[in-house]
């Protein structure tokens, strides 16, 4: 009775000698993985800071101004070219409605 | 084992029972002990697993995070413009060091490192080397690709070390406003100085109310008639007249705040805030103001402007002589001295100082930067300075000081306090009333009649209904005389007038008359067409729409009934 007790005992710490230190290990190679994630979350927000300077950097508004110059035939909003929709020729409601009714 | 043998064996049984018993009774006590032991080291490792499990449970995650922030965190805060582009940044950097007892060769070493870094001075590091000393800086702040050059040379005694260094990615464009920091992270100026310590200590941005692209726009249509009118030096601002805030703010020359040791002193000044100028007369807002609201005249109400006034050694004339009796709006128009000291000369110096006062004139701006000019104004207040700061002279403020009263003036009477911040729609404002509505809106009526009739001309943004005022002053030479060649030329406005959204000041300083200006140099013809500039260029980022300025609605508010009908062509632009 006592005897096999005893193999129990010793069947069940040496099970948890072995998981406690498979466990170990397990979170030792986790603690590497966190450390390598916390520096590379490092590195990784480092290089954000100066791709956003960059960022900031080349987009000065007259680096802008000469590049659009240079490459797009868009130039800035004259006012005339503003207009707001009531005030534009040919399109009052009623002829718009007619126009409708003619075309049906 | 058992000692006394040999006997019966009923006797040894007996001898036998008893040394079992003792064992047992031995074993038993052992158990006791043992199992008191074990029952202690459970309740210890049941308490111990409660405390960390369920006592402690919810620091685990909070721990992790805290040392994720701690590392991340580098250097100053960020300052951001209030559609949060980039103004400034903390980077970190390596930065060149050695120790002059390792360096074996000091003229390869020397040689070598020029080769690397270009702008060495080589005398310079010979004799840093040369020293008994254990460290000395060498360059401060390199570029990723010279570190692994030079540790591609493989020297002795050179090392590097990880600092801090602020960058400000716009350059020249917001380096009066934002400021600098030195290569310590000290804020030296600006901004960066104003909160250095909130800076320091919080990875929070600061979001300024500068809008850089308005920044943009008029620093260059400033830096254009800089340039146009050979001046030697300018200033703008642009504000939010409901909010205090300030949108754009430039003074020229500027520097470049990445690259501060070639900047020259007088760019780092800051025109637009520390320096305190006579306005001249843009001053004629405030002085009109004050008689409307005083009742001393009215919108139809006039004075003779036929003759200078002579007091004491001194004689006021007008710019734009008219030699006749002005109604109010007509000396506004024709920017009239003398009418504009007789209009002062009724309200009086009392009222005249204690408006400047409700003003803020007398006062250093509130606003939120280490550069502040103390305005400069007469004491004691006498008659002839009542007369002269009637149209802008004797009295000198700085330009942000005249935005911040024109704003005050025409958005209906409030003086909100001006402010570098991004004010958020939650955010209290405590503005005070200074003058009434009506008078506010006589005002507009007036700046109105200066660019659709008057000096102001040159400022008309079609569709955007400017409203404004020149402003021509002569700047007092060291002496204490006026020099008629030494001038400040500028304009004031505002738009859409009929309800004002924006004031603009362009100041330009000591422009030089040219062929196309048919040499003048006044506000009309040097700050009043960058006016109109920057206005057509930056309203339609600010989301404005062009209003229908011949519109019958917007007639009819900005009307005005003058006495003697009497608008010829004998005006021209000035």
């Amino acid at each position: 009775m006592i005897r096999r007790s005893i193999f129990l005992w010793i069947f069940i710490i040496s099970v948890m000698g072995v998981s406690m230190f498979l466990i170990k290990h397990e979170v030792q190679i986790l603690d590497a993985k966190l450390d390598k994630l916390h520096h590379d979350i490092m590195t990784h927000q480092e290089n954000i800071l100066i791709l956003t300077a960059e960022w900031s950097y080349l987009n000065q508004p007259g680096r802008i101004e000469s590049l659009a110059r240079r490459h797009s035939d868009y130039r800035p909003t004259e006012t005339k070219q503003i207009i707001n929709i009531e005030n534009l020729p040919y399109l009052k409601k009623s002829s718009l409605v007619r126009g409708r009714i003619d075309g049906d | 084992m058992v000692i006394k043998s040999y006997g019966s064996k009923s006797q040894k049984s007996i001898q036998l029972d008893g040394s079992v018993n003792k064992a047992i009774e031995g074993g038993r006590n052992r158990l006791l002990v043992l199992s008191c032991v074990f029952c202690l080291a459970f309740v210890l490792a049941g308490v111990r697993l409660l405390d960390v499990s369920v006592l402690r449970g919810l620091q685990e995650p909070v721990n992790v995070v805290e040392t994720t922030k701690e590392n991340l965190k580098i250097g100053r805060a960020d300052i951001l413009d209030r559609n949060g582009i980039l103004l400034a940044t903390s980077l970190s950097v390596s930065s060149l060091y050695a120790d002059p007892q390792e360096v074996m060769d000091i003229n390869s070493t020397v040689e070598d490192l020029s080769n690397v870094l270009v702008n060495l001075e080589k005398e310079k590091l010979f004799t840093k080397l040369n020293q008994k000393k254990r460290f000395v800086w060498i360059k401060r702040g390199i570029t990723p690709m010279q570190q692994a050059q030079i540790n591609a040379l493989g020297l002795p005694g050179l090392h590097f070390q990880k600092e801090d260094r602020r960058f400000y990615p716009q350059r020249n464009l917001s380096a009066h406003v934002v400021g600098f920091s030195g290569v310590d992270a000290a804020g030296l100026a600006g901004v960066e100085k104003q909160f250095d310590g909130r800076l320091r200590d919080g990875s929070e941005p600061m979001t300024l109310s500068i809008d850089i692209r308005i920044q943009h726009i008029l620093k260059e249509e400033i830096k254009k008639q800089i340039i146009n009118f050979n001046a030697i030096g300018g200033a703008g601002v642009f504000i939010d007249v409901d909010s205090g805030e300030v949108l754009g703010m430039v003074s020229l020359p500027d520097f470049d705040p990445n690259e501060l040791n070639s900047a020259l002193a007088d760019s780092k000044f800051n025109r637009a805030t520390l320096g305190i100028y006579e306005m001249g007369s843009t001053f004629k807002i405030f002085n009109t103001a004050l008689a409307l609201e005083a009742g001393t005249a009215t919108m139809e109400s006039g004075y003779d402007a036929t003759k200078p006034i002579r007091i004491a050694r001194f004689t006021i004339n007008d710019f734009h002589p008219q030699k006749r009796w002005l109604s109010v709006p007509e000396i506004f128009q024709y920017s009239s001295n003398i009418g504009s000291a007789k209009m002062a000369l009724d309200f009086g110096s009392k009222a005249q100082k204690e408006f400047m006062k409700k003003l803020g004139f007398l006062d250093r701006l509130p606003i939120e930067l280490p550069e502040r000019g103390k305005p400069m104004y007469p004491a004691p207040w006498k008659k002839i300075s009542t007369i002269t700061i009637s149209y802008g002279h004797g009295i000198a403020i700085s330009p942000l000081h005249l935005v911040s009263g024109v704003a005050s003036v025409i958005n209906g009477g409030i003086r909100w306090p001006v402010t570098i911040l991004k004010k958020h729609s939650q955010s209290k404002m405590f503005g005070e009333q200074i003058l009434s509505l009506q008078t506010s809106k006589d005002i507009r009526k007036v700046l109105r009649l200066v660019v659709e009739n008057g000096t102001g001309k040159n400022a008309a943004a079609a569709g955007y209904l400017v409203g404004g005022k020149t402003g021509t002053a002569d700047k007092q030479s060291p002496t204490g005389s006026y020099a008629k060649s030494s001038r400040l030329s500028s304009f004031v406005a505002a738009f859409p007038i009929h309800k004002p959204r924006y004031a603009v000041l362009v100041m330009v300083d000591e422009p030089k008359g040219n062929k196309k200006s048919f040499g003048y140099a006044t506000g009309g013809w040097v700050a009043a067409p960058a006016v109109r500039q920057i206005i057509k260029r930056s309203a339609p980022l600010l989301g404005l729409l062009p209003t229908d300025e011949v519109s019958p609605q917007i007639r009819r508010l900005l009307e005005i009934k003058t006495p003697q009908q009497k608008r010829g062509n004998q005006l021209a632009s000035f």
